[in-house]
């Protein structure tokens, strides 16, 4: 299934914002949860089952678990499973249908009945995280639990963020459906400029970086990396990193923009990844609902237990196991896979690595250095620091694009240093397009649009994004967006 | 009822302001982009998502010579040995000298295509162009292979009448196509096309000198195998000329035939099998043209190059001149 339909999707969006304005107040969730209904069903009608169902599942666990005498842990690990498990079953329905397949010779009847091998998985692994982290919170009593089943369901599968989250805590999302809406003509401008660097990060930068670069040099499909030599092989992982980015930057452009339009505020998730310093900077950049909650879920939890046993924060353990932990967790969210654990686990390497630079070379500084250098010094440490962080992060994307065996097929191919440099001029041009949005970003608080513009020169840049979008749009089928999968 | 918590009504004029200034941006830059014909001034021909740059660049000086002369008379259509065989100023001229009257044929050879794709292509050129006489130059091997070579776009479709919200935005805003045709040349990095936009003319001739000698590739005749969809492709374009009262001529078109695995037998046998489907007359090779034709003056093993061409244009102008005064 392709998001990006624009005829229907347009429709689709003026229909429900239409009645959205129309309604009165008390209606407006209601509505909301009919759209997002109806978005789903469109997707898949077992599908929407299923989640309706794994939404009943966490309200009541959520509800039983707030009373005094309830069994929490017991509550807290039922619920998690219970997650676990359908996640698990959906992420990998086509394992599990093989497998009756091959015991069976047959998928069996009751599975095409119930309609198991109809169910579409989009998204599945940002609404399981939602999940937990509602039951988790309600046991660890940061929040009530909701006793509106439609803020919960919201709070789910809001359609703006089905598709690719972002992943919001329960408590910040169920305030603001409490909470009276307001979208005034600003709003309104400001949710079409995010929707327009959305899908210019989308279809002009991701798509034609994939359909004119990646697709056009690298055929055939599947791709074998030892068939190209070590200079292809790094343009292919800068080019990738910009296209995966943009990607993902893209739909998060989009969902904000469309849930703004509804007067609901959806976090952020990117903040310039690829200017980051270090590797822990990156993460507080990439992804960062995702890196917010397992940080908070998984990593400091690690910590505080580690460093009750080691009290020593240098102490090995403390350095390695949370990191290491974390990302192999944050691997395994993107798929039950040996590549997506080495794309984990080489992130657990790389923070591991930091902090031990880091412990070094403050001892360093503390035991003998003054601090010495000039402002341009600490600024081209700044940029070869940026430089290697997005060299590391950019190899460790092609465990997380391709299987184990075309890793390491791309790993030695890659290190014969083989092969000249070929000058394409687009892919000079794309990156710089990724940094320029990454600069307007940055520069107007993720808001896409500065006030500080005439507003014709405001107008007259949306013209000009919208007429690259159209040029794009209109020859190119668009591709799925690379996070829909998860 | 519009919902007070909801809409605040009292700052819609933003909206609008801006909104009306966005149409504006956008009204502005397409009349900028015609009155500075930025467009054209592109050195690539615009991007009309056929994902072949030999079609962009024919339409694009086909465009021209209807822009400056009104219409087009006759086109020769075929595959890449029409593009590298057939010189319409040759012809021109030649046709003249035997007939007395005008007759310009424009080259739209296309590099890669097949007879399976001449349905498509003539309904293009129907439609954009009326042409009153089309010229098919054919050869054994459109009908022994299937191609792809031209890809179905929003602009092509509308062209040929399928009416949709892309087609309009792609065929009557010159910006988007400038666009696109800006981003893709930042990616193109292909000495096919860079050869392609260096040696065809405005009249879509490809113009080339050099030679290869011969016997670079298999000399074992091939086997007499045509498919026949190619052929059911071929009754389509004779109906879908028919439906449009024009005339259609069926050629011949030699390849580097002396030493190579095409044969004139092949061709003879081609010949009777599009008389008896299409019920067209064919148009062979004869001898008068093979004796001119000189082994040497191919640019490789199937292509003529000027010299080959300038004696096939030639010859082609006398043929069509005789089926024209039949």
């Amino acid at each position: 299934m392709n998001f990006i339909n624009p005829e229907l999707s347009i429709l689709f969006l003026v229909f429900t914002l239409a009645v959205y304005y129309i309604l009165a107040r008390r209606y407006q969730n209601i509505w909301l949860f009919v759209a997002s209904l109806g978005f789903l069903i469109q997707l898949s009608l077992p599908f929407t089952i299923v989640l309706l169902a794994l939404v009943a599942f966490n309200y009541s666990i959520a509800l039983i678990l707030s009373k005094q005498n309830a069994p929490k842990t017991w509550l807290l690990w039922l619920g998690i499973s219970g997650n676990v498990i359908v996640w698990a079953f959906l992420r990998e329905q086509n394992f599990f249908l093989e497998a009756f397949r091959q015991i069976f010779g047959q998928v069996p009847q009751v599975a095409h009945l119930v309609g198991l091998d109809l169910l579409v998985p989009i998204g599945i692994s940002f609404i399981f995280v939602q999940g937990i982290s509602y039951l988790v919170d309600v046991a660890k009593s940061r929040i009530e639990p909701t006793r509106n089943f439609l803020y919960l369901s919201l709070y789910l599968i809001y359609f703006p963020k089905l598709i690719s989250g972002p992943i919001e805590r329960a408590g910040d999302f169920f305030s603001q459906l409490s909470q009276p809406r307001t979208v005034n003509g600003q709003t309104i401008w400001e949710s079409f400029a995010l929707i327009i660097a959305g899908l210019f990060r989308k279809l002009v930068i991701a798509d034609f970086l994939l359909v004119s670069f990646i697709q056009q040099n690298f055929e055939p499909v599947p791709f074998e990396p030892q068939n190209f030599d070590s200079v292809a092989l790094l343009l292919r992982i800068i080019a990738y990193a910009v296209y995966l980015y943009n990607d993902f930057a893209g739909y998060i452009h989009i969902a904000r923009g469309i849930s703004q339009l509804f007067g609901i505020e959806l976090s952020q998730n990117f903040k310039q990844p690829y200017f980051a310093h270090s590797f822990s900077d990156f993460w507080n950049r990439w992804h960062i609902t995702l890196s917010n909650l397992l940080r908070d879920y998984i990593f400091y939890p690690i910590s505080r237990i580690l460093r009750k046993r080691y009290r020593s924060s240098s102490h090995f353990l403390n350095l390695f196991i949370p990191p290491m932990i974390t990302m192999l967790a944050s691997g395994l969210w993107h798929g039950f896979s040996w590549h997506m654990l080495v794309w984990g686990g080489l992130h657990g390497l790389y923070l591991f690595c930091e902090q031990v630079l880091h412990l070094l070379r403050s001892r360093l500084r503390r035991d003998a250095l003054p601090k010495t250098g000039s402002n341009i010094l600490a600024g081209f440490s700044k940029t070869l620091s940026i430089v290697l962080v997005f060299g590391f992060v950019s190899l460790a994307w092609v465990p997380f694009e391709l299987t184990l065996p075309q890793t390491l097929s791309y790993f030695r191919q890659l290190f014969t240093f083989t092969g000249t440099f070929q000058w394409y001029p687009g892919l000079l041009v794309w990156f710089g397009l990724s940094l320029g949005l990454d600069f307007l970003s940055m520069k107007t608080d993720a808001k896409m649009i500065s006030y500080h513009w005439p507003a014709w020169l405001r107008n007259a840049a949306l013209a000009l994004g919208i007429f690259m979008i159209l040029s794009v749009m209109i020859y190119n089928t668009s591709a799925p967006f690379v996070y829909q999968g998860f | 009822m519009l919902s007070p918590h909801t809409l605040q009504i009292h700052k819609l004029h933003t909206f609008f302001w801006n909104l009306f200034l966005l149409v504006a941006s956008l009204i502005f830059i397409e009349v900028g982009m015609r009155a500075f014909n930025l467009l054209y001034l592109l050195p690539y021909p615009p991007n009309l998502g056929s994902g072949n740059i030999d079609f962009d660049l024919k339409v694009k000086y086909l465009d021209e010579y209807v822009r400056q002369n009104g219409s087009v008379e006759c086109l020769v259509m075929g595959s890449s040995l029409i593009d590298y065989g057939f010189n319409p100023d040759i012809f021109t001229q030649h046709y003249a000298e035997i007939t007395g009257e005008d007759l310009y044929c424009f080259n739209f050879g296309m590099g890669g295509t097949k007879a399976n794709e001449m349905p498509f292509l003539m309904d293009f050129v129907i439609t954009r162009y009326h042409p009153k006489t089309i010229i098919y130059a054919t050869w054994p091997r459109d009908y022994f292979f299937t191609g792809d070579a031209l890809d179905t776009s929003a602009w092509i479709d509308y062209q040929t009448g399928t009416r949709s919200p892309r087609g309009w935005l792609v065929s009557n805003l010159e910006t988007i196509q400038f666009m696109h045709t800006t981003l893709n040349m930042l990616w193109h990095n292909d000495a096919i096309e860079k050869a392609q936009l260096a040696n065809t003319l405005q009249n879509g001739y490809y113009y080339i000198t050099e030679t290869i000698p011969p016997g670079t590739t298999s000399t074992t005749p091939m086997p007499y195998l045509p498919l026949k969809e190619n052929f059911s492709a071929l009754e389509d374009v004779v109906l879908l000329t028919q439906e449009n009262n024009i005339d259609l001529d069926i050629v011949a078109i030699p390849a580097r035939i002396a030493s190579g695995k095409y044969t004139t037998n092949l061709y003879e046998r081609l010949g009777k099998d599009i008389t008896k489907k299409t019920g067209e007359q064919f148009v062979g090779l004869d001898d008068n043209l093979l004796s001119q034709l000189s082994s040497d003056n191919y640019f490789d093993e199937y292509h003529m190059n000027a010299s080959n061409a300038m004696i096939y244009s030639r010859w082609l102008a006398e043929q069509i001149a005789g089926l024209h005064a039949q």
